[in-house]
């Protein structure tokens, strides 16, 4: 079964094409929706509607780009129109607070690295996370992210900015992440 | 341009390393969206099963027991009609275990007189158990039991007691006639309902297909289950001892599977998560059974009886899940068998209640006759199970 025949088979809405492409996929994308929500559960939900969606527009997808890339964008869109019901996303609040919240727990070290970024990502604080999410891992640009979120394109910007700057703070303390003078400086000190 | 590639370097990192994060949604998450996108398949959950049988349980156990109307006066029998001395019985008399045990019980709750309550009782059973055996003043007693103020009433006609009818003053009586509210065969049904849950263990023989290291190698492997099970069933009782029944049943298994200890050798079979293939998951199957099968008493009084039966179980397999395995062309669950057959052997204590239904308890071995995966899979794997089961029995 190729993806065509995958595809085709979900415009045809097969049970066994879609709960192929669910359990080709799902795993990952629980993983981007887990990045937008507050907690697991609300990303399940995300992740629920967003495969609906992705099975009633499937007619849509035409092949252009990879069809991963086109489910991940559905589910995208889905988790942030969701959050837009929350009022908490247009706050902008202190990212001292996210400082403080991280630091009070001990579970950082016993999980794997990529987990670790994605719970300091989830640390920051709605408004800041989403704009993150958008333009530094799923590559939107800070016009398409005011338009998204409605917020202004600078708005966008400013707000990306500080979260960045934060969030590399806490890679910093974690260790997970290196200045890229230090960085460069160690690449030059360590021999070939 | 420094800090231009800085910002490259943090996207790109942040990219990279979040791109490997993946987590495995439950399953409800599939079947609600199953649910929601083919509403004409829906199956109720599990907890909706639960829920209704449950609700057939409470309405089996709280119904009142159906008696005849014209039977109904059995409980404002005068004591009078006790006392009086009674002619010998001389024809066929039909008259309803049920309803004699019912008058019975009322005697003995209104009766100064226990002693002869007791003997009445113990007539009625004696009666229901073997009918030639009583003697004639026993018969008279329940016939006296049957009668009210010197007219004769219609009893729901289950068993035949061989001797002469009397009424209340002594007088010999016809036969007691009228509309039959049931027959012998009606009274012969029995309906129940019952639930269990237990452990299982999936043995299963892997045979070298060419994958793994060692391509001839066989290996064994198990799994273990965790079942519920749930249903109900109708009996016939053939004889004093024998009963055949055949229901419908659900059956629940939640099993962890790893793809890589459990299932290889298989070329055929990759784990979805190539950075944990061991990683052991929790798949679960649902399977609806039609058992047919008999039971029999080994022993027993009244109220207490031990059974042993066996069943048979054609089973269709129509809900899994294996998350976190795909074959190329195919979806993991293709290779879960649909249609199989299921062997039990239980034996239970029961016990009625005053009411007359009966609760049953007794453990139960379930035996899976065919592979639950296909040869594709595991070329031989069975399925054993042992649980405890809990049930009710009401009589039609």
């Amino acid at each position: 079964m190729t993806e065509a025949d995958i595809i085709a088979g979900c415009q045809r809405n097969e049970a066994a094409a879609q709960e192929y492409l669910y359990h080709t996929y799902s795993s990952k994308m629980l993983g981007v929706c887990y990045r937008y929500s507050g907690n697991r559960a609300d990303a399940e939900d995300m992740l629920q509607e967003g495969f609906i969606r992705v099975f009633s527009q499937i007619r849509q997808f035409r092949g252009e780009g990879s069809l991963e890339g086109w489910i991940r964008k559905v589910m995208v869109h889905t988790s942030i129109n969701i959050l837009k019901k929350n009022k908490r996303l247009y706050e902008w609040a202190d990212l001292s607070h996210a400082m403080h919240l991280h630091s009070r727990g001990d579970w950082i070290p016993s999980l794997v690295q990529a987990r670790q970024i994605v719970e300091l990502i989830r640390s920051l604080p709605l408004g800041y996370r989403t704009v993150l999410n958008l333009y530094a891992i799923e590559g939107y640009s800070h016009r398409e992210i005011g338009q998204l979120l409605d917020i202004e394109e600078s708005t966008s910007r400013s707000q990306y900015a500080r979260a960045k700057l934060h969030l590399q703070g806490l890679l910093i303390r974690e260790g997970l992440w290196e200045q890229p003078a230090k960085r460069n400086k160690h690449r030059a000190a360590t021999p070939l | 341009m420094g800090h231009q590639q800085e910002h490259i370097d943090f996207e790109e990192f942040l990219q990279e390393s979040v791109s490997r994060f993946r987590m495995t949604p439950p399953s409800r998450v599939w079947w609600s969206l199953y649910n929601n996108l083919h509403p004409s398949r829906r199956w109720p959950s599990p907890t909706s099963w639960l829920f209704f049988l449950t609700f057939l349980i409470l309405i089996q156990t709280h119904h009142p027991q159906k008696v005849d109307p014209t039977s109904t006066s059995a409980f404002r029998v005068p004591l009078e009609s006790f006392q009086q001395p009674s002619p010998s019985l001389s024809e066929l008399t039909e008259v309803a275990p049920g309803t004699m045990l019912a008058s019975a019980s009322t005697m003995e709750q209104h009766s100064n007189q226990p002693s002869q309550v007791r003997r009445a009782t113990e007539s009625i059973n004696r009666a229901t158990d073997f009918p030639e055996m009583l003697s004639s003043d026993e018969t008279t007693l329940i016939s006296a039991i049957d009668t009210e103020n010197g007219e004769k009433r219609m009893a729901t006609p289950s068993l035949f007691v061989k001797g002469s009818a009397t009424d209340g003053d002594g007088n010999p009586s016809t036969p007691i006639s009228g509309p039959k509210t049931g027959d012998s065969k009606h009274n012969r049904m029995l309906v129940q309902v019952y639930a269990g849950s237990g452990i299982g263990m999936r043995s299963g023989t892997s045979e070298g297909n060419g994958a793994g290291t060692d391509p001839a190698s066989t290996s064994r492997n198990t799994m273990n289950e965790i079942n519920l099970e749930a249903g109900g069933a109708f009996l016939m009782r053939l004889n004093r001892s024998f009963r055949i029944k055949a229901g419908m049943q659900l059956n629940y298994s939640r099993f962890s599977l790893s793809p890589s200890k459990d299932l290889i050798p298989v070329s055929s079979l990759t784990p979805l998560d190539p950075d944990e293939p061991g990683l052991s998951r929790n798949n679960q199957s649902f399977q609806i059974s039609l058992p047919i099968g008999t039971e029999y008493k080994i022993a027993g009084n009244d109220q207490f009886q031990w059974f042993a039966g066996a069943t048979i179980q054609p089973s269709y397999l129509f809900r899994q899940s294996l998350p976190g395995l795909y074959t190329p062309g195919y979806p993991a669950d293709l290779h879960l068998r649909k249609w199989n057959l299921n062997t039990s052997v239980e034996t239970f204590l029961s016990y009625t209640l005053p009411d007359g239904s009966v609760i049953h308890a007794g453990p139960q071995i379930r035996y899976q006759v065919l592979p639950g995966f296909s040869n594709r899979l595991i070329t031989d794997d069975r399925l054993y199970q042992l649980g405890l089961k809990l049930g009710f029995f009401r009589t039609l």
